[in-house]
């Protein structure tokens, strides 16, 4: 029936000891690769690339020729995967491109643009948060000044709250605050320490605050300039911890 | 056709003539492994085009765990070991090898996907789901594809596994395990590239530091 000669090399298969060299060779590949990353990552300055790229293709070309067999098999089968193999290195690399990833504009945007985070496990919402990072201010001419903040010694809540008003709570992305954030699409918030004790009939500024953040829907205060119902909704408030909320009051009602 | 008994139509088709004069099975299974090169290509392009982008954490540097995933990945290497050894396994028919080897690969792909799966949960307590950010967006949608083809591969494993206990495996089937070897391997190789691309060296992408503005254009609501 079979014109041709059986297709199994068992003959040409590596032996055992082979396959254990192999497999020690991409262990120690992978343990060479992590202690390239390990001191890098501790400075964290990034990694280079290089060489990690180098070795995880060292690895992949031994995957494919031994445990797969290509080495000793038909050869069309390896031109078969290789064409796939090339096509989507082409297809990545075209993406890449088309999306400007070699070049950093994008990155910078980020970079410049981003928020920062802080941790939702550990810590609990309670630990100190030490702004010693600069920050960037909007000059009256539209561009941005370095500012570094000094660390404001007896309000650690205060500090505490800012740092969530300008990191995870992502209120600066709406709401302005003099010299802190600027956003343009809710109410500025620059004087509402003192303004929030009229805001709502028989309501303390600190029970008038806290509600708008965990409550937004509940009381709507009229002659409010972006004053905007549904934008700000309790959904968005929510992954805020009761710690959260008390450090966020604390720093707007400190903005007299 | 007949076969005799407890012998499958593996070794007929084997020996049946193709124009390529390859087993259409095995050429099939590397035609298969070839587009699935282009399918996590698309995958690993996208998340290296929106790598560093996110404008929200967690970012890589803050949940990405490499001591972690570098056990898993060694687990994910020795099942490839495992893999091949059932094959030898199979050629020699050592009936109770071919048994524990495939047993063997499975479960270590059961430790893989129980990491990854710890690793998840510990992603999304941290609050990165797949739509926070294009981090979360791009890093769930790639590594978990790869989880379902690491899952896929087990079932697979474990149905041979039972075949082996039945003793329909042996020298005339190793085209059988071959196949599900070639499958595994080549979910180990996807994960050698995500490893160093993701972890090694996208696992370190900071975010901005503290205190930075949102461009407010950036929020404009259409009015």
């Amino acid at each position: 029936m079979s014109t041709h000669p059986p297709e199994h090399h068992e003959s040409r298969h590596p032996t055992f000891k082979q396959y254990a060299t192999i497999a020690i060779i991409l262990f120690a590949i992978t343990a060479v690769e992590f202690l390239i990353i390990v001191p890098e990552g501790l400075k964290g300055s990034g990694v280079v690339i290089a060489p990690l790229v180098a070795l995880s293709a060292v690895k992949f070309a031994i995957v494919i020729m031994f445990y797969m067999h290509l080495k000793f098999d038909n050869r069309l089968l390896g031109s078969v995967f290789l064409t796939g193999l090339v096509l989507a290195f082409m297809a990545g690399g075209a993406v890449l491109a088309l999306f400007g990833s070699f070049q950093p504009t994008p990155r910078e945007f980020a970079a410049a643009n981003a928020v920062a985070y802080t941790h939702l496990v550990e810590g609990d919402g309670h630990e100190e948060v030490e702004l010693e990072h600069p920050v960037h201010e909007i000059t009256s001419d539209g561009g941005t000044e370095m500012v570094v903040e000094e660390p404001t010694g007896g309000a650690d809540l205060v500090a505490q709250g800012q740092a969530i008003f300008t990191g995870s709570g992502g209120c600066l992305a709406c709401h302005a605050v003099e010299g802190i954030a600027s956003g343009m699409l809710g109410p500025d918030l620059t004087h509402i320490g003192t303004d929030a004790a009229t805001r709502k009939p028989e309501t303390s500024a600190h029970d008038y605050i806290t509600e708008s953040i965990k409550e937004p829907e509940a009381f709507v205060a009229t002659d409010v300039e972006r004053a905007n119902p549904g934008i700000m909704t309790s959904a968005l408030t929510s992954s805020l911890s009761d710690a959260d909320v008390e450090a966020l009051v604390d720093f707007l009602l400190a903005q007299k | 056709m007949a076969y005799a008994s407890g012998q499958l139509p593996t070794s007929d088709v084997d020996h049946t003539y193709t124009s390529t004069g390859l087993n259409h099975r095995k050429l099939l299974m590397w035609v298969f492994l070839s587009s699935d090169c282009m399918f996590f290509g698309a995958l690993i392009a996208t998340y290296m085009v929106y790598r560093g982008q996110s404008l929200i954490g967690p970012y890589p540097i803050d949940i990405i765990d490499v001591p972690i995933t570098t056990i898993s990945t060694f687990v994910l290497l020795c099942s490839s070991f495992a893999m091949v050894q059932a094959l030898a396994a199979t050629n020699r028919n050592d009936q109770k090898g071919i048994q524990i080897w495939l047993l063997a690969t499975a479960f270590m792909g059961l430790i893989f996907i129980g990491f990854q799966a710890y690793e998840f949960n510990l992603f999304l307590g941290e609050g990165l789901r797949i739509d926070t950010n294009l981090f979360g967006t791009t890093f769930f949608t790639l590594t978990g594809f790869h989880g379902a083809h690491v899952t896929l591969g087990i079932v697979w494993l474990l149905i041979l596994f039972v075949m082996g206990r039945k003793g329909r495996l042996g020298p005339a089937s190793a085209l059988d395990v071959e196949l599900a070897g070639l499958y595994w391997h080549f979910v180990d190789i996807v994960w050698i590239v995500i490893f160093t691309l993701l972890y090694l060296i996208g696992g370190f992408d900071a975010g901005p530091t503290a205190g930075l503005l949102i461009e407010p254009s950036l929020l404009a609501f259409p009015t």
